[in-house]
C-alpha cells in the first residue's frame, strides 16, 4: 500500500447521520445514491460522543472543521463517508457552502439546508430536495475520486454556487471526468435507472 | 477575433494579513483554476506586483502599517491596468465605496457569498479578455496599417478604396457583397481601421456557422437563470462590440427570428439578454457581409425587406477577381511576400512565364484561391524563384486562349470547371476535393451531378 494518490476503487458509501434531516428523507437520498453508484450505499449512526463545531456568532456549522471531525472517524481505503446534515454549513471567511470535500480526502460534508426549497420560501417540494441532495453528494465524490471542477456545462463536476446552478448543470460525469473516475461509480454511458424527478 | 473560448486565467494576488483568508480564498480561487499568490502585508504586495505583475489583486481594507486604501493609491500609480478588489466587512461599507470611487474595480463583503464571488470573477475575467483584446488590436493596427490596405490598382478596387476611405470615418452601416474569397473581412477591418472606433473590438460573428438558439445568446447574450439554464450571465456579441464595430459576416445566413431580433437591435441599440428584463444600452456600428443575392431572398420571402434596408445603408461590392486580372500580379506579389515572411523565406520571385499563368486563370475562388496556390507554390518550389510548374496543375493546364474564353464564360461554367480541375488534382477523393473547395460532401455530389462531371474512365485503381 502507498499513500500515492491513485484513485482507489470505490467499495462502498456510507451516509452519516449528523444533526440528520428527518430519517425518511435520509432514506430517499441513500436509496437514490445507490441507483447512481455500483457498490453498497448504508446509514450510519454518528457516535454519541461526535460534537459539531460551530461558527462563533453564526448560526452555522463550520464546513471544514466537521469535515476534519468525519475524516477523524476514519474510514477505511475505498469506503467513503458523507456527513449529510440539515444543519446550514458556512465558513470563517464564506458565508455558506452546500457541501465540501477535499480531493483525494476518505470524506465529504452536504447541507440539506439551502438545497431545500422552503429555504428560499419556495413551496416543500421532496423530490427535488433528494435530487438536488444527491446530485451534490456525487459532486462531492467526484472531488474525492480526485476530479476538479469542470467547464461542461453538461458535468456534474461544474461548479455551482447557487441552486439554480445545481438544477442546471448536467446530472452525469461528463466523458473526460468520467474516465477519472475510479471503478465503483456507475460508468457515464451506462443506462441510468431514473431519478425521481418532480 | 473575440471569441468565446475558454474564459482566461487570471494571476491573482491575496493581500490580507488573516491567514485562513489567504488559505481559503487561495484554495477557493485555485479550485476555480486561477494562479493565486498571497501577500500577508501591503509592503510584501507592492513588492510581488512590481516583480510579477498580475490581472487581479484582492486586497483587504483594514491591515496593520499600511491599509488597502493606502496600498490602492500607490497602486494606481505603479500598476494602472491591475484590477482592484477590496475586501472588506460589514462595518467598513463607507470605506470600501470611497476606495470605489477611487478607481477600485470592485468590493466584496467578508464573509463571502460564493456566488457573488464567483461573480465578481468572471467579470473581472471579461474584462481582462476585452482589454487584451484592445491591447492586441491597437497593435496590429498601428503596427500594420498598410495590411489593412486593400491590394488592386484595378479601377474597381480604386472605387472601393475610396468609398471605405469615405464612410469608414461615419457611423454608417454598411453591407459589403462579393463572392466567397473576394476578402469581405477585409473590407471590414479596413472600414473599423479607419474609423474612431478603432481602439474598441471590432467583434465579428460567423452567422452561418451558429445554430439558432446559439446564435441568439451568442448575439445577445443571456442572463443567469432557471429560463436560460445558465449559472452565469453571458455578454453577447453586441455588448462585447461596445464602442466599437460588429461585423455580421454570412448575414443572408440567420433566420427569419433572429432577422426580426437583429431588426430590433439595430434600431434601437438596445439588447436584452436571452432570460433577462432590464434592455442594456449599446453604442456599436454594424459592417455586414454576404455572398448570397438578398435582393433576391426578399423577394423570395426568406430575408425581410426592412431588415435589408436597415443594413443596405452604404453598399461595397467586390468584383471577383476575374473581373479584373489587372490585379492578379499585384495581388500575387503581396501574397508572396507575406507567405516568405510568415514562412521565414527570403525574397522570392514570379518567374515571368509562372506570373503569365497567374494572370492567365480565372481564380474562380478569388484571392482567396490566389493565396493558396501562391502558399502552396512557395512550399513546393526552390528559392528564389517561383516556377510555372510549381503552380498547381489546374491552374498552369489552362494555356492562355482558354483562360481568355474562360473569363468570358458564365459563373456555372467556370464554376464546372475548377470542380473538375480540383476533383483530377484530388484523384477524385470526393472528401478531399470537397475540402479544397471548403464545401460538404453533399453540396459538391450534388454539383458533380448537377455539371455532369464524370471521372475518366481507365483513372480508377
Ligand atoms: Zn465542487
Ligand atoms: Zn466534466
Amino acid at each position: 500500500m502507498t499513500d500515492e494518490r491513485e484513485p482507489d476503487d470505490l467499495e462502498s458509501v456510507e451516509v452519516l447521520e449528523v444533526a440528520a434531516p428527518p430519517r425518511d428523507l435520509v432514506e430517499a437520498v441513500t436509496a437514490a445514491l445507490s441507483r447512481r453508484v455500483s457498490v453498497p450505499c448504508r446509514i450510519r449512526s454518528v457516535p454519541e460522543a461526535f460534537q459539531i463545531p460551530h461558527i462563533p456568532g453564526r448560526n452555522q456549522a463550520d464546513a471544514d472543521r466537521l469535515l476534519s471531525a468525519v475524516e477523524a472517524l476514519g474510514p477505511p481505503v475505498g469506503h467513503v463517508l458523507v456527513a449529510l446534515t440539515a444543519e446550514d454549513i458556512g465558513h470563517p471567511i464564506f458565508t455558506h457552502f452546500f457541501g465540501r470535500a477535499r480531493h483525494h480526502g476518505s470524506a465529504a460534508v452536504v447541507s440539506v439546508a439551502r438545497l431545500d426549497p422552503t429555504f428560499y420560501g419556495l413551496p416543500e417540494d421532496r423530490n427535488r430536495t433528494v435530487l438536488r441532495t444527491v446530485l451534490e453528494i456525487v459532486h462531492e465524490m467526484g472531488h474525492l475520486a480526485g476530479i476538479g471542477h469542470c467547464d461542461d456545462w453538461s458535468c456534474i463536476m461544474r461548479f455551482a454556487s447557487t441552486v439554480d446552478a445545481i438544477d442546471n448543470r448536467g446530472q452525469r460525469f461528463c466523458p473526460a471526468c468520467a474516465a477519472a473516475l475510479p471503478p465503483g461509480f456507475a460508468p457515464s454511458h451506462a443506462p441510468c435507472p431514473p431519478d425521481p424527478e418532480p | 477575433m473575440t471569441t468565446e473560448a475558454k474564459k482566461p486565467v487570471l494571476r491573482i494576488l491575496v493581500v490580507d494579513d488573516e491567514l485562513i483568508v489567504r488559505e481559503s480564498l487561495g484554495a477557493w480561487l485555485r479550485e476555480d483554476g486561477h494562479n493565486v499568490d498571497v501577500a500577508e502585508s501591503a509592503r510584501k504586495a507592492l513588492r510581488m506586483i512590481a516583480q510579477n505583475g498580475y490581472d487581479l489583486a484582492l486586497i483587504d481594507i483594514k491591515m496593520p502599517t499600511m491599509d488597502g486604501l493606502e496600498l490602492q493609491t500607490r497602486l494606481a500609480e505603479a500598476a494602472s491596468d491591475l484590477s482592484i478588489i477590496i475586501m472588506t466587512a460589514y462595518a467598513s461599507v463607507d470605506t470600501a465605496v470611497k476606495a470605489l470611487k477611487n478607481g477600485a474595480y470592485d468590493y466584496i463583503v467578508k464573509p463571502f457569498d460564493p456566488d457573488e464571488l464567483s461573480h465578481l470573477i468572471r467579470r473581472a475575467q471579461e474584462h481582462r479578455s476585452l482589454a487584451v483584446e484592445n491591447v492586441r488590436l491597437k497593435k496590429t493596427l498601428e503596427a500594420s496599417a498598410p495590411r489593412i490596405r486593400i491590394v488592386g490598382d484595378s479601377p474597381a478596387m480604386h472605387r472601393i478604396h475610396e468609398l471605405i476611405a469615405s464612410v469608414a470615418p461615419t457611423d454608417a452601416t454598411v453591407l459589403v457583397l462579393g463572392e466567397s474569397g473576394t476578402g469581405k473581412e477585409l473590407v471590414a477591418a479596413a472600414i473599423h481601421a479607419g474609423s474612431p472606433r478603432r481602439y474598441n473590438p471590432m467583434v465579428i460573428v460567423h452567422c452561418g456557422a451558429l445554430a439558432e438558439g446559439v446564435l441568439e445568446s451568442e448575439l445577445f447574450g443571456h442572463e443567469k437563470g432557471a429560463s436560460t439554464g445558465a449559472s452565469y450571465h453571458h455578454k453577447g456579441k453586441f455588448e462585447q462590440a461596445d464602442g466599437g464595430t460588429i461585423f455580421l459576416d454570412e448575414i443572408g445566413e440567420i433566420s427569419p427570428q433572429v432577422q426580426v431580433e437583429l431588426l430590433r437591435v439595430l434600431d434601437e441599440k438596445r439588447v436584452s439578454r436571452v432570460g433577462g428584463t432590464k434592455p442594456i444600452d449599446v453604442d456599436f456600428r454594424v459592417v455586414a457581409a454576404t455572398n448570397r443575392d438578398l435582393v433576391a431572398m426578399v423577394k423570395e420571402g426568406t430575408f425581410r425587406e426592412d431588415l435589408f434596408y436597415r443594413i443596405n445603408v452604404v453598399a461595397i461590392d467586390i468584383p471577383p477577381l476575374r473581373d479584373r486580372p489587372e490585379d492578379v500580379p499585384q495581388l500575387a506579389e503581396h501574397f508572396l511576400r507575406r507567405i516568405c515572411v510568415s514562412m521565414n523565406r527570403k525574397g522570392m520571385s514570379f518567374s515571368d512565364e509562372a506570373m503569365e499563368a497567374l494572370k492567365t486563370y480565372a481564380w474562380p475562388g478569388n484571392a482567396r484561391e490566389l493565396q493558396n496556390a501562391i502558399e502552396r507554390a512557395v512550399v513546393t518550389g526552390r528559392p528564389p524563384t517561383v516556377e510555372k510548374k510549381d503552380l498547381p496543375r489546374y491552374v498552369t493546364d489552362v494555356d492562355a486562349s482558354v483562360g481568355a474564353v474562360a473569363r468570358a464564360r458564365s459563373l456555372k461554367d467556370v464554376e464546372a470547371e475548377h470542380i473538375h480541375r480540383i476533383l483530377e488534382e484530388s484523384e477524385w477523393n470526393i472528401s478531399r476535393a470537397a475540402s479544397i473547395l471548403e464545401v460538404d460532401r453533399g453540396t459538391l455530389y450534388h454539383k458533380i451531378k448537377r455539371y455532369g462531371l464524370e471521372r475518366p474512365s481507365g483513372h480508377d485503381g
